[in-house]
């Protein structure tokens, strides 16, 4: 998952190429969606060291990646209420929203992107991935695809002699 | 300084499939048309090749087909209460760009109606019938 986050942060989507960045900037309503203004990469560069400020003044100086566990997720659960303020323009909840996002992203999209290494997020969900076509599929509802996944790059036995 | 293109018949605007019918259609007549389409041009081999057509990550959710609010966007707002605001990135509706891909896109999304919708006769007679009143659906 970070090489996904990585590689995507520091490309098109990291700069917001398909974002509006320009103002006026106000906070709106939830129903008119992302109206911060930082693209995707400065919201995570602003986010991340003001989590870690956020917990560093809870937790004795702590860094969010020492916490034990159960305080990690009471913080992200803090993060994805919005119960959490983090200041410097950062919201957490939309910086929450679009980790979540993100996360879900670099888990089951393709491994050319970085993550779901090799194709195990679609193991686990039984999904057969990118075959040439499910024509003969189009029919059997219901029916399991027996087939083992397959990226855009194929799978590892179509490679090993 | 104004550049005087020679005349032609009919000017479509937009190269989707509407569009492509019709200038297809017109041009069988004898008619010469021109075209305006103002996003990138597209064709099936080389931008929906089979083997990475499937890519959802790239075509859905990193907004491939869809017009980019970075170039032009639009204001919102869902009530006269609210200030409109600058649409920063698609979302609730998107629009598609390019030769096609409104039709890829919104065909991708074409859902089979349900049973109300595709029979609304049926289901008005039926309201009638049992003395209630008709149904809106």
């Amino acid at each position: 998952m970070p090489f996904f986050l990585d590689r995507q942060l520091a490309g098109p989507f990291g700069r917001g190429d398909h974002y509006y960045l320009g103002g006026p900037w106000k906070k709106g309503v939830p129903e008119q969606g992302y109206q911060l203004r930082f693209s995707p990469a400065q919201l995570y560069r602003a986010a991340i060291p003001a989590i870690d400020r956020y917990v560093g003044a809870h937790f004795n100086g702590a860094a969010f990646a020492s916490l034990a566990a159960a305080d990690q997720d009471n913080v992200l659960k803090g993060l994805e209420a919005g119960t959490i303020q983090l200041g410097g323009g950062v919201d957490a909840k939309v910086f929450f929203g679009m980790l979540l996002q993100n996360t879900k992203e670099g888990y089951f999209s393709d491994p050319i992107y970085g993550g779901n290494k090799d194709m195990a997020a679609w193991t686990m969900i039984g999904f057969p991935g990118a075959h040439y076509d499910y024509k003969e599929w189009v029919s059997r509802h219901g029916e399991r695809v027996p087939y083992p996944p397959v990226g855009f790059k194929g799978r590892p036995g179509w490679t090993e002699t | 300084m104004t550049t005087t293109l020679p005349p032609v018949d009919a000017v479509l605007v937009g190269f989707g499939w509407t569009g492509a019918i019709m200038g297809q259609q017109l041009c069988d007549e004898g008619l010469s048309v021109v075209a305006l389409e103002r996003g990138p041009w597209r064709d099936t081999a080389t931008d929906f090749a089979t083997g990475f057509a499937q890519d959802e990550l790239r075509y859905m959710w990193r907004h491939h087909l869809f017009q980019n609010v970075g170039d032009d966007t639009l204001t919102i707002r869902n009530n006269a209460s609210q200030e409109a605001l600058p649409m920063r990135h698609l979302g609730s509706f998107l629009l598609g760009t390019g030769v096609g891909s409104g039709g890829v896109h919104w065909n991708g999304r074409s859902g089979v109606s349900c049973q109300p919708t595709s029979s609304p006769k049926a289901t008005t007679s039926s309201a009638t019938a049992s003395n209630r009143s008709p149904t809106t659906t």
